[in-house]
């Protein structure tokens, strides 16, 4: 071969450099053309003229015809005959004479290959002596020729009919498929790379070829618009510029690449595998390989996250050996392998997930390029290959991902992807729950509605809305109607799911906001028969029981209440929330004692839950132990501290480098606290508020430079409080106001503080004070039926009974299950001098009163699992 | 199997009665060649019940292996982590943990060994979070999008990590999840060094940890007596099988491996599993296990990720799609992503300086060609700068994203609220040319300026974009729900110092002239910001409004005192 080229070069007339030019670039009717004049010129070149004109017919006809497959062998027989004529004559003496046989043979070869010939095509290989060769510098063509043999003989030896005989032989057999593969890798890629020299260069001098932008597809775009803007990039001639890059490279370089790992790993060698993937992504890139790239970057991907686990991972470049069957001598490395990225600082993963990530960044941003954003019919297919392509990665950068908590990370992809996604369910679908796991709620129902709308048979993104709903955004009605949508998507006689449940929580929420009498009823009943429903279909949700449960402990139906909370721990015995809500339901049956062994159990499971300890505080006050219970609230200090400090930390660390959804902390660690959430919103309208007025303080006070996640902090101001009640009871109203402090230091416009401070002040007997505070609870929160009765209790005391009976009944209209309104109505209507009306609140009250539980039940907070 | 057990475990006890080590050697050596013994191990694992003696035995005997300092008897137990937590967990929730306490012993052994180090240390497994925006062994930094390299920047060499965890001492339901999901990590770290059969059973093990329960409705048939009076004393019989409790954490582990087992071997059953896993996802709602199950099932079917079937894990080789004559002419006209960008880039210098000199009506022509890339007015309209800075077009890309970062600055100051949030997000939703009809109703330099920067700045566009229709308030709660889009603010800060100044004056005398209440907090703002140092923008923000605004506020608490 390289005689050939000393050949032609010693004869150089301009017709030879002008086909020899045409040869790399392809150009093949030119070739046959010149061949003639060189034919004309010269008689006695005959024997080149024929290779040349083998040559071509060859290239053109694979070139016009895709890489012909088993049904269309006798095809490519007929259309190649012409060729294979042309080629044999260049075999004979005088080819050899003129150095060409070498090439004539390696051409032969492929023609044998394309068509099916396996066994021919490698006795021409043979013939050509193609393992032998010594490694030199070689002409744009001659590269291309070397390249796709060995890729072919590689093919060939592994389309081979013939099955070997002996193990041994096999394993020989695979080495030399192997070392094929490998060295057409690295050939091809050099001949890539030695390609967009060569044009790089030509650009330079004549403006001959495609400039220099990334992507070919854009050059098309371009060409009408800013062809005079930049000089570099103006295409003279009209050919498109994808066929012409996809030329350069062609099928079987391009299977050759792929299929080197592939038969690697097939074979067993998965860590040599991998170190050709890491080969061939370290060599420098070319306009042909981009594609190319992506695949191999995924492909790697793949491999290490489906065959790779942490312990045996080998970082890339570690070993210089790298198990290549091909390495020879330090001379050869230089000239036939392609040239790496080499720049100072480089990246270098170190393990596993380094290297996953680092990979699937770069497909992703090769893959998201090359999206179609046209959304005309002609397009479709190109627009979801691409897609094809940009999802596969998605999919994988999740799972990669999600493990590590770096949900952020994903996000941003899947809000870039928005834009050329329009209708893809998947990535809506991934988009909004995405947004979902990284707590972005508002955000996150936005998507979720365009997912509802794009894939119209799901239930799954109606409950997930329906969920963030209730649990995140207060906006219960709006969630109950995503609830029932998803009820009505269901399909019955499948798996349970929770829609029926959600529906019936909705109502619950419903029934608890409500004010109005009759809206109440009305929803209590039809929260009563959803979950009656629910309980029904999937009899061994522990959710559904619980939620039932509670629902007949609202409605004040104790024994139901009891049975049903029972059938929940029956169902799923270590379950905080229905162990709570048991021990409110002992407590409610005059049962205190039990309940607080119960507590006391639930605690010994959940060691750290500050609901459970909440209730065991009051449960220790309402058995008037209030010396206990103080131990009990400087626990939950404890506990607060444990749980919750570090978390802050790490928050505002996180706050102070720019937010990037890092978790520090596990996620598993997470979801434990996140189970304590705020038991002060126990009335969702009520929780509304104090979240408005939050917002509104976060943003205004000065008292809020306190880190982090509001949730924690109200934590702290619940423990305080608690703490101030505890030493009010044991005559400390000092201490109690100092608690009061802590509580407003966080944050002082709760409406629980002020409530805190007007009861150390009645406790003073300070009344003017208390009222006063009393008053500013109300106006914070008009729903909060303790500050009302106390407000109202001040008044009497200061002589104002009017004033008084307004506001108790009130409270009462707003719960009418409490027997401390009743009573303090009754004393109040007492004073006023009607006595019948307060014989009925006293009677009222003394028949609520086994049935009052110690805390509200519904300061247990909502609960999903 | 039960006598090959019982084999195995008077071999090693009287191995381990033997002082000389050659007999414990050629145990080892014995051990590690016979597969059937593992076979054995989980077949009585499975079949428990039965062989209630002989689980506590095994149970003995792989921790006194766990504990040996021989390697393969060492990572021998690895293996069942599977199994052993689906045994655990099944007595747990069947309210028999009594006869789990060898296994709990044993979980929670091999967790306390997991998660130390060799040194008695705690173990974590942390890597560096990699950024597109330092070159590495598989990229350049010039070929790639400037809007990818700039993606995840502030993260340079961020560590994310896995655990230290807390020795523990016992399980309790608290810790359960935790403990069993760092377990599973562990496994997860070693499992392509196990045996492939084990595969199987994992896959058999995790379908019941995620069915049980949910499947037979035998569970619920003696239910029928509600209202049964409690104070009684009614025992209330439990399902036979009741369902187990997981947490998403731990299931996710789960996902890890069963995929490894999909692509080693196992591809049919480890599918059906992963089925499984995904309906009880989707059954309690997690979020983030939906997000990792719906990517696996969704790499299956769709077709370049491969299935398990196409060949060695999937892989197979996936060719461009023929460029043949077909796509040639179609892909004259065709829009890629990447056409937007490289056409995009050039165009945006002259219209970011011009956008702060000039009137109004050219600024919207100009604002249509760059929207609409394709139409040829586009190239007509480029000013001379242009074409007077090409060269290459990667020479050009820097120069002129410094420009639009500089440009962008001075506006974004002025009209910060908008651009926090256009500065984090990516992709425009809808066309700007809507918005430029809503912002010449405005009829104000600052809004125009802030808008330009909207449709013009690449990318860079509000996910809110109502923020300038809300009242101070709201934008405000707005502003810190968004602390997300501070992230940009860090990389420009630099900027900042030569741009600050000017764009400011700029900022403030448009915010003046707005009429509206808004224009008051805002003014505020931009004065204050001019006081303060630049060096953090994140933090400036809530404190240039709370300072200014909470007064405020602070008199009206005072009222209510």
């Amino acid at each position: 071969m390289a005689n050939t080229n000393r050949n032609m070069r010693n004869n150089t007339t301009k017709v030879e450099a002008l086909i020899e030019s045409c040869r790399s670039e392809g150009k093949w009717q030119r070739v046959i053309e010149l061949t003639d004049e060189l034919k004309t010129g010269s008689p006695h070149n005959e024997c080149l003229a024929n290779f040349l004109v083998g040559e071509a017919r060859l290239e053109n006809y694979l070139e016009e015809n895709a890489l012909p497959s088993e049904s269309n062998f006798g095809r490519a027989k007929s259309g190649l005959a012409e060729a294979r004529r042309f080629l044999n004559l260049a075999l004979g003496e005088s080819g050899q004479k003129a150095g060409i046989a070498l090439d004539a043979y390696l051409l032969l070869a492929k023609l044998c290959f394309a068509c099916g010939e396996y066994e021919t095509s490698l006795d021409n290989f043979v013939k050509a002596e193609l393992n032998t060769l010594a490694e030199k510098e070689l002409t744009l063509r001659s590269l291309k020729i070397l390249a796709e043999s060995y890729a072919i003989k590689g093919l060939c030896l592994e389309q081979q009919s013939l099955k070997p005989t002996s193990k041994f032989k096999k394993a020989e057999k695979d080495t030399e498929m192997i070392s094929c593969f490998e060295r057409a890798s690295d050939l091809g890629l050099l001949y890539l790379q030695e390609y967009d020299i060569v044009s790089g260069s030509n650009n330079s001098s004549n403006n001959s070829t495609a400039g220099s932008t990334l992507n070919v597809n854009a050059l098309s775009v371009q060409q009408s618009a800013s062809s005079f803007a930049i000089s570099s990039t103006i295409p003279s001639a009209q050919s498109n510029a994808t066929p012409e890059v996809n030329r350069r490279m062609g099928a079987i370089l391009e299977t050759a690449l792929q299929r080197a790992p592939i038969v690697l790993i097939k074979t067993g060698k998965l860590p040599t595998a991998v170190e050709r993937y890491r080969i061939m992504l370290n060599a420098i890139e070319t306009r042909a390989t981009q594609s190319l790239r992506l695949t191999l970057a995924r492909q790697l991907a793949e491999v290490l996250l489906r065959g790779v686990s942490g312990t045996v991972y080998i970082a890339p470049f570690t070993t210089k050996s790298g198990g290549s069957t091909l390495r020879g001598g330090s001379s050869s490395k230089k000239l036939w392998k392609p040239r790496k990225y080499a720049a100072r600082q480089q990246f270098s993963p170190k393990n596993q997930q380094e290297e996953v990530i680092l990979l699937l960044l770069i497909a992703e941003a090769l893959a998201v390029r090359d999206t179609v954003l046209s959304q005309s019919p002609e397009f479709r297919q190109a627009r979801q290959f691409a897609m094809g392509n940009v999802t596969a990665v998605y999919d994988l950068l999740t799972l990669a991902t999600v493990r590590w908590g770096l949900v952020q990370l994903l996000n941003e992809s899947f809000e870039k992807a928005l834009k050329f996604s329009f209708g893809e369910q998947h990535i809506w679908r991934q988009y909004g729950l995405s947004l979902m796991a990284a707590e972005k709620h508002a955000q996150a129902l936005r998507v979720l509605q365009e997912s509802i709308k794009l894939i119209p048979s799901d239930p799954l993104p109606c409950l997930l809305a329906s969920k963030l709903c209730y649990e995140s955004l207060g906006a219960v009605k709006q969630g109950l109607d995503f609830a029932q949508q998803a009820l009505k998507r269901e399909v019955k006689g499948l798996r349970p799911t929770r829609s029926q449940l959600f529906v019936g929580i909705g109502h619950q929420q419903l029934a608890i906001q409500a004010t109005l009498k009759s809206e109440r009823d009305a929803c209590h009943k039809l929260a009563l028969e959803d979950l009656e429903r629910a309980v029904q279909h999937d009899g061994n949700d522990h959710l559904a029981e619980y939620y039932l449960s509670l629902q007949y402990a609202l409605l004040n139906q104790l024994n139901e209440a009891l049975t049903h909370i029972r059938f929940a721990l029956a169902l799923r015995m270590e379950h905080a929330p229905c162990l709570h809500l048991f021990a409110l339901l002992l407590t409610a049956s005059r049962r205190p004692r039990e309940a607080l062994g119960v507590v006391d159990d639930a605690l010994y499971e959940f060691p750290d839950n500050l609901q459970l300890l909440h209730v065991k505080a009051h449960l220790q006050l309402h058995l008037e132990d209030p010396e206990t219970a103080l131990a009990t609230v400087q626990h939950m200090l404890a506990v607060w501290r444990d749980n919750y400090e570090a978390q802050l930390t790490a928050e505002e660390e996180k706050h102070s480098d720019t937010k990037s959804g890092v978790h520090l902390v596990h996620s598993s660690q997470m979801s434990d606290k996140d189970s304590n959430s705020v038991y002060a919103a126990s009335l969702a309208a009520v929780s509304r508020v104090e979240q408005a007025l939050s917002e509104a303080a976060s943003s205004l006070s000065s008292f809020t430079q306190k880190p982090g996640p509001r949730r924690p902090w109200m934590l702290q101001i619940e423990i305080w409080l608690l703490l101030a009640d505890v030493y009010l009871r044991i005559d400390q109203p000092n201490e109690a106001l100092n608690c009061i402090h802590e509580a407003s230091q966080i944050y002082p416009l709760s409406h629980q503080i002020m409530f805190m401070r007007g009861q150390v002040h009645a406790y003073l007997d300070q009344w003017v004070d208390a009222k006063q505070c009393f008053l500013n609870a109300v106006a914070a929160n008009p729903n909060h039926t303790e500050a009302l009765r106390a407000l109202g209790e001040t008044h009497l005391i200061l002589g104002e009974p009017r004033l008084a009976e307004k506001l108790l009944k009130d409270a009462a209209k707003l719960d009418p299950n409490c027997p401390k309104i009743w009573f303090s109505l009754g004393k109040i209507l007492q004073t006023l001098g009607d006595y019948n009306a307060s014989a009925d609140c006293f009677a009222t009250s003394l028949q609520l009163e086994p049935t009052c539980p110690v805390l509200p039940f519904t300061s247990i907070p909502l609960i999903f699992e | 199997m039960a006598e090959l057990v019982r084999d195995w475990l008077a071999d090693y006890q009287r191995t381990r009665r033997q002082p000389t080590s050659s007999e414990t050697e050629a145990f080892v050596v014995e051990h590690e060649t016979d597969p059937e013994i593992a076979e054995a191990i989980f077949t009585i694992l499975n079949d428990r019940q039965r062989n209630v003696g002989l689980v506590h035995d095994i149970c003995q005997q792989l921790l006194s292996f766990y504990r040996s300092p021989e390697q393969t008897l060492h990572k021998f137990p690895l293996q069942f982590i599977p199994v052993l937590i689906y045994t655990y967990l099944h007595s747990v929730a069947a309210g028999d943990k009594k006869s789990a306490r060898g296994m709990e012993t044993l979980l929670i052994c091999i967790y306390n060994g997991e998660v130390s180090t060799d040194d008695g240390g705690q173990r974590v497994v942390a890597f560096r979070m990699p950024i597109l925006a330092q070159c590495s062994v598989y990229h350049e930094l010039k070929n790639l999008p400037m809007t990818d390299l700039r993606r995840w920047e502030e993260n340079c060499n961020r560590e994310v990590k896995w655990g230290p965890h807390m020795r523990i001492e016992n399980i309790s339901a608290q810790n359960r999840m935790r403990v069993l999901t760092a377990l599973l990590f562990c496994y997860n770290q070693q499992v392509s060094q196990t045996q492939k059969t084990s595969l199987l059973h994992l896959c058999r093990v995790a379908s019941q940890l995620v069915c049980q329960g949910f499947t037979t409705k035998s569970g619920h048939g003696h239910r029928m007596s509600y209202g049964t009076d409690p104070a009684t004393g009614v025992t209330f019989p439990k399902p036979s099988s009741p369902r187990i409790p997981l947490s998403s954490g731990f299931l996710t582990e789960l996902v890890h491996a069963i995929y490894f087992a999909m692509f080693n071997g196992y591809g049919t059953i480890a599918i059906q599993t992963m089925e499984d896993i995904h309906q009880r996802a989707t059954y309690e709602l997690y979020t983030e296990l939906i997000l990792v199950t719906s990517a696996v099932r969704n790499s299956l079917q769709a077709n370049p990720s491969g299935q398990p079937h196409d060949g060695p894990m999937g892989l197979s080789v996936a060719l461009t799609p023929a460029t043949t004559t077909v796509t040639t002419s179609v892909s004259k006209s065709m829009i890629t992503n990447a056409s937007f960008r490289t056409k995009k880039l050039p165009d945006d210098i002259p219209i970011q300086v011009q956008d702060l000199t000039m009137p109004q009506a050219p600024q919207q022509q100009q604002l249509a060609s760059v929207s609409e890339e394709t139409e040829p007015t586009g190239g007509t309209k480029e000013s001379p700068s242009t074409k007077e800075s090409s060269g290459t077009r990667t020479s050009i890309m820097r120069p002129s994203m410094e420009g639009i970062k500089a440009q962008a600055h001075k506006a974004l100051i002025a009209g910060f609220k908008k651009s926090k949030d256009k500065e984090k997000d990516k992709e425009p939703p809808k066309p700007p040319q809507r918005k430029f009809d809503k912002h010449t109703q405005r009829n104000s330099m600052l809004q125009l300026q802030s808008e330009q920067l909207n449709s013009s700045a690449e990318q860079q566009q509000p996910t809110s974009n109502s923020a300038s229709d809300l009242l101070p308030m709201q934008t405000l709660s707005l502003i810190n729900e968004n602390g997300g889009g501070s992230n940009s603010f860090s990389i420009d800060s630099d900027l900042n110092d030569g741009v600050g100044g000017g764009g400011m004056g700029v900022g403030g005398s448009g915010v003046s002239a707005l009429p509206t209440m808004s224009s008051n907090t805002n003014s505020l703002t931009s004065s204050e910001m001019l006081t303060k140092s630049f060096d953090s923008s994140i933090e400036l923000a809530p404190i240039g409004h709370s300072s200014s605004n909470g007064n405020k506020l602070n008199e009206h608490g005072h009222g209510i005192e």
